[in-house]
């Protein structure tokens, strides 16, 4: 299948457009992902259009040249469906880093819709508080004591350093600045101001954002609901597809 | 033992192709001739060159360690002394590394590179270099000026209509307008200097249009707007030679739907869809008919015009021309050239009776060949004119 191409904010954007309706689900993916993360549900073709991006960065899709926010996105995402032509989309589904982007869009009147789902949404940062801090102070450490080392080994060892405080930065060696940003931006206090009906599925061993994120905004957005899948983790809409997809349709479908 | 410079990478969407191509088809085919020395010249996407051992592994560019390598390893000096000396620090007592380049082997695809930049530096240091010579990759590598060159050769091309992104911006309403006049739906729209099938659309309304040429003119100011080719075969024809001409068999790659392979079709899902095909045979991109199932008389045709094109355009070498049959009209229509195959088309010259081992050999041999024809040319004679002055 080739992908649809058009150029956004003088970025090369690599897309798909599946299903003929005219109600719009925009589905956009987490950091380090593509658009292909939602394979499990294009069945949704069938009752509705569904859009899958490539964030700027990921996939196939060109890197900003600067760093670039949760603002950044989602105004990336509304010049995107402009300029394909479909501004009013009725639902967006976003997963971690796309729930993120999806929230604050929709907040900030930036995005339209008439419903959102949030998978494992991230934007709750007051959690990973202590663990960024962690990372802080570990990579500073890290930097003295392996200053003696060889450049090679001192990469290496760093590395290592990162993957154990769990940071995703190196995922997209090329958007650290981007990450850094993002991930100093909480969204908690924006999400009140979403009025659309909202869906919130997250993993039961969620590790990345665990359920505790969907709390804060099952709470903070009026007319939402939460559901926490046991057995499943970052990748809920992977690891239970069947289950996702029929909450996802039903959600769709009530008024 | 005579020393090749295989030259690869460079600052164009295809690095990463040309990687494949100088490591797998190129470099490896050459040491087992066990006639040359191999020195590795890579340049990296920022447009550094580098020369050394460890760039003939390939799992330094996999595993990412190349930039680690770049960092730390010196950059390649070129003396031109008629002749070419790559030279380099030896990060030994402040020596420096003198290696003398008696053939050169070009394995770059894209811009700053098979366009002929590279060639023309070649020209400058007076050295002998495989495949097509500097005017003939400007040429090849320019859709327009190469369709222009077929017609003049009373080659048939689709219809066609090109533009400068500069004009587009200025009034681009009125150039859709002008294209849907002179032009049917559907049309390819592609940037006119650029391979792999990057940036290229196949478009069916005004609206779609517009899109293509905007995503063509990221990539190129030069934008090249086609009608499609009803009843459609593609096939492309890889020749060798000088003077002398030896095309391998017709190869029929098979599109996909929308008629478009896209780069990653193309090189990421290699081997995918020729294993889904069945009985088709797979050619280097997974996805091909090798020979071309065609009668007998489009198979002569299509070679009769590729020969006539590589000729015309004045390839040297090796070249991969590609033609567009409409199967009912039996008419071939010239589309492109491309004047440094992706991994040579090794797979269709094996299935030809040449050797990968054997192919690089020859092009080695053409390229002194060429070279040596050259020299007979005077380029300078005395005057008086300075003692005029």
């Amino acid at each position: 299948m080739t992908l649809k191409n058009c150029i956004v904010d003088g970025l090369s954007i690599k897309y798909e457009v599946l299903g003929d309706s005219k109600e719009t689900i925009l589905m956009l993916h987490g950091w380090a992902d593509s658009h292909k993360t939602f394979t499990p549900l294009v069945g949704l073709k069938d009752r509705y259009c569904l859009i899958l991006v490539d964030l700027p960065g990921f996939g196939s899709s060109e890197t900003p040249k600067e760093a670039w926010g949760l603002k950044e996105y989602s105004k990336f995402v509304a010049d995107f469906l402009t300029k394909i032509g479909r501004k009013d989309v009725y639902a967006v589904i976003g997963h971690s880093n796309g729930g993120a982007i999806a929230s604050y869009g929709l907040a900030n009147n930036i995005l339209f819709a008439k419903k959102l789902v949030l998978i494992s949404s991230s934007g709750v940062r007051d959690q990973e508080k202590n663990k960024k801090k962690l990372l802080k102070v570990l990579t500073k450490t890290g930097k003295l004591a392996t200053a003696w080392l060889p450049q090679e080994t001192k990469s290496k060892l760093r590395n290592k350093l990162y993957e154990n405080a769990g940071s995703d930065m190196l995922a997209a060696p090329n958007l650290q600045e981007s990450f850094k940003k993002i991930v100093s931006h909480d969204i908690q206090e924006e999400v009140k101001k979403i009025n659309q009906k909202t869906l919130i599925l997250y993993g039961q061993e969620d590790k990345a954002t665990p359920p505790s994120y969907g709390k804060v905004f099952e709470q903070n957005i009026t007319n939402s609901s939460l559901e926490v899948l046991p057995g499943a983790g970052h990748f809920v809409h992977q690891e239970l597809p069947n289950e996702v997809y029929s909450k996802i349709s039903e959600f769709m479908e009530s008024k | 033992m005579k020393t090749i410079a295989v030259i690869f990478g460079s600052r164009s969407a295809e690095h990463d192709v040309s990687i494949v191509t100088a490591l797998s088809a190129v470099i490896k085919p050459l040491e087992l001739t066990k006639k040359y020395n191999i020195e590795a010249v890579y340049i990296s996407k920022e447009g550094s060159w580098y020369w050394d051992d460890k760039l003939k592994d390939i799992s330094l560019y996999q595993s990412g360690n190349i930039e680690s390598f770049m960092k730390k390893a010196p950059k390649v000096h070129l003396l031109y002394d008629n002749g070419l000396t790559l030279v380099k620090s030896s990060q030994f007592a402040g020596r420096k590394a003198y290696k003398k380049i008696d053939v050169v082997f070009p394995a770059t695809h894209g811009t700053h590179g098979e366009d002929g930049e590279l060639m023309g530096l070649l020209e400058m240091a007076n050295v002998p270099y495989v495949g097509c010579d500097l005017p003939s990759s400007a040429i090849a590598m320019d859709k327009v000026t190469s369709k222009v060159i077929a017609q003049s050769e009373g080659i048939e091309t689709p219809k066609y209509e090109f533009l400068h992104s500069d004009t587009f911006a200025l009034k681009g309403n009125e150039i859709i307008a002008e294209l849907e006049k002179s032009l049917n739906y559907p049309l390819f729209v592609k940037p006119a200097r650029l391979g792999s099938s990057i940036g290229i659309s196949r478009v069916e309304t005004s609206r779609e249009l517009v899109n293509a040429i905007e995503v063509a003119t990221h990539y190129d100011s030069k934008v090249v707007i086609e009608s499609a080719v009803p009843n459609l075969i593609e096939v492309t024809v890889p020749i060798l030679g000088n003077e002398e001409m030896m095309p391998a068999l017709v190869e029929e790659p098979i599109s996909p739907e929308d008629g478009v392979f896209d780069f990653y079709t193309k090189y990421m899902n290699q081997g995918k869809g020729g294993k889904k095909m069945g009985g088709v045979k797979q050619g280097s991109q997974g996805y091909s008919k090798l020979p071309a199932d065609i009668p007998d008389d489009l198979y002569d045709k299509s070679i009769e015009v590729a020969k006539k094109m590589y000729k015309a355009v004045g390839c040297g070498g090796i070249a991969r021309i590609d033609l567009l049959i409409d199967s009912k009209a039996k008419k071939v229509y010239f589309n492109e050239i491309n004047p440094m195959p992706g991994s040579l088309y090794a797979h269709n010259w094996r299935a030809s009776g040449v050797s990968n081992v054997e192919l690089v050999d020859k092009l080695v041999d053409l390229a002194e060949k060429r070279w040596s024809q050259k020299q007979k040319y005077t380029t300078t004679f005395s005057t008086n004119f300075l003692k005029q002055f």
